[in-house]
């Protein structure tokens, strides 16, 4: 256990070794990288913030909620309290029967038509606007209020609603297929510098190969090579994400106040700061088993060629 | 412990620099291998050491059939022989001591007792001054002399020495027969030398042989 501790603190070190002998080259390498994350994960952050996607989604669909005709106020309390207490619900706007028609009479053209009425015909309304955007999620909204008491009809534009939900749907998408792409280039880049230092310890590694070393044992400070590389990289494009993040909430939060919505994204949570370096960090190290494997399969390809 | 069935080993496009070797090398056995430059010794040495594949042939090492283990495999084997290049083939990155230990972190030894073995090896060849300094700060005498404390340190069952001598000064090249010797005579150590003349004083050679267009020729078989 001891043996083996050693040998994988000696590797350690050697890693940090290579990185500390050109340190500008390191940093510039590093800086590169966490430029390349941080555009994944700001697209993988902005997946997951429903409530923005709901800010920015100029036009969203919304319920109409009729109450039946001269329905009573206890049965529109009932309603309003369902309202207020659904957590499906984001917002919604009551409008008594009176408050419609003064509004209609508002409308040019309307007002000396309307004064012949002997009644109210209109009932009491709610305009909901809902948190999710699904379209199965907005259907069974629907039904729900729809069981209301003395609830009339509860109207949705169910059109409008797939149509938005299968925009969004093309957005997250596009946003995966990039932050899939970002990532890639990020691993060609590891792939690169490690295959670099392969290079550069060709001699070495011969050497070692030639003396006994086995391929796990001359693999191993490259796999820390690249796992460190992918770690520092990953803190650095979690500072720089967070960094972001603040920065655009600053201008975002004069536009949400002028637009009346919330168009802010929420920080980094802790899955999201956890995964970044263990993903890249465990990717990196892939990249670096890659890199190395090949490498030493190409100096015993040479003994078998009879070339060494 | 080494056995050569029909050993041959030809270069593209013509040249045959080995054919038709058949040897067997007992345990405790010094063998000398002589010859002139380029005549196959480090070739014969690399085929043995398992480094490059025969043409034709068999090598047999410990009983294990060479062609038929894997590159790690192969590796694994080496890490138990105590090997000396013609080139001092040294790790840029370590120090002399660090690289005279290599083996023993192969074999899983590490810490302080590692250092101290280290040591004690370049001690025994006049290095020890010069432990800590990088093989680029150091002669090609003492680069030699640091694979010798290398492959002795693991106090291996065989040594495959190419040219160990050639380097060396006269001084040297006696302080490592020397060492080699008192090994070899302490017992158990197999030793397969090549060089480039054949030494008048080696009576601790059990068998000479002279490589000829090729050919492993016998130059006499000395009774110790």
């Amino acid at each position: 256990m001891r043996a083996w501790i050693d040998a994988h603190l000696k590797a350690w070190r050697w890693s940090w070794g290579q990185l500390w002998h050109s340190p500008w080259g390191t940093l510039l390498a590093l800086f590169i990288l966490a430029f390349q994350l941080t555009l994944p994960a700001l697209l993988v952050h902005l997946q997951h913030q429903e409530s923005w996607w709901n800010a920015a989604s100029a036009q969203r669909p919304h319920l109409t909620l009729y109450m039946q005709l001269g329905a009573h106020d206890d049965a529109i309390q009932t309603v309003w309290h369902t309202l207020a207490a659904d957590t499906e619900v984001q917002s919604f706007q009551s409008i008594a029967p009176q408050e419609a028609l003064d509004q209609i009479k508002r409308l040019p053209g309307l007002a000396t038509s309307l004064q012949n009425l002997e009644h109210n015909p209109l009932p009491h309304t709610f305009v909901i606007l809902p948190r999710a955007l699904a379209p199965e999620a907005l259907a069974a909204l629907q039904q729900r209020l729809t069981r209301g008491p003395q609830v009339a009809q509860v109207k949705l534009d169910q059109q409008w609603a797939q149509r938005l939900a299968g925009l969004l749907r093309f957005a997250h998408n596009l946003a995966r297929l990039l932050a899939l792409l970002w990532l890639l280039a990020s691993a060609f880049i590891v792939f690169h510098l490690v295959r670099e230092q392969v290079q550069q310890q060709q001699q070495e590694i011969r050497i070692s190969h030639w003396i006994g070393a086995s391929a796990r044992t001359i693999r191993r400070p490259f796999l820390y090579l690249g796992t460190l590389l992918g770690l520092l990289s990953a803190l650095l494009a979690l500072g720089m994400l967070t960094f972001l993040i603040q920065l655009y909430n600053r201008t975002a939060g004069d536009l949400s106040r002028l637009l009346d919505t919330d168009l802010t994204l929420a920080t980094l949570t802790l899955p999201e700061i956890l995964l970044l370096p263990l993903g890249t960090g465990l990717l990196c190290w892939l990249v670096a088993w890659v890199s190395s494997t090949w490498a030493i399969a190409r100096v015993e390809q040479g003994e078998a060629n009879g070339t060494s | 412990m080494i056995r050569l069935e029909a050993l041959a080993k030809r270069f593209p496009p013509e040249r045959q620099a080995l054919q038709g070797i058949d040897l067997e090398i007992e345990n405790n056995a010094w063998v000398l291998i002589s010859g002139g430059s380029g005549c196959g010794k480090t070739t014969l040495l690399h085929l043995i050491m398992g480094l490059d594949q025969p043409s034709q042939g068999k090598v047999f090492l410990h009983h294990q059939h060479l062609g038929r283990l894997s590159a790690q495999a192969r590796a694994r084997l080496r890490a138990n022989i105590g090997l000396i290049f013609q080139e001092p083939h040294l790790l840029q990155r370590r120090t002399l001591w660090e690289n005279v230990a290599f083996p023993l972190e192969l074999a899983g030894q590490f810490g302080r007792a590692l250092r101290q073995r280290a040591l004690e090896s370049l001690e025994q060849l006049g290095l020890g001054a010069r432990a800590t300094a990088l093989p680029a700060q150091l002669s090609s005498t003492e680069r030699q002399l640091a694979c010798v404390a290398r492959a002795l340190i693991t106090g291996p069952s065989l040594i495959l020495a190419d040219e160990p001598l050639e380097r060396l000064d006269p001084q040297n090249a006696a302080l490592v027969t020397d060492l080699l010797r008192a090994r070899h005579r302490a017992g158990g150590l197999t030793i397969v030398q090549t060089c480039s003349e054949s030494p008048a004083t080696l009576p601790d050679a059990t068998a000479r042989y002279t490589l000829c267009a090729g050919r492993l020729v016998p130059s006499g078989l000395l009774e110790r």
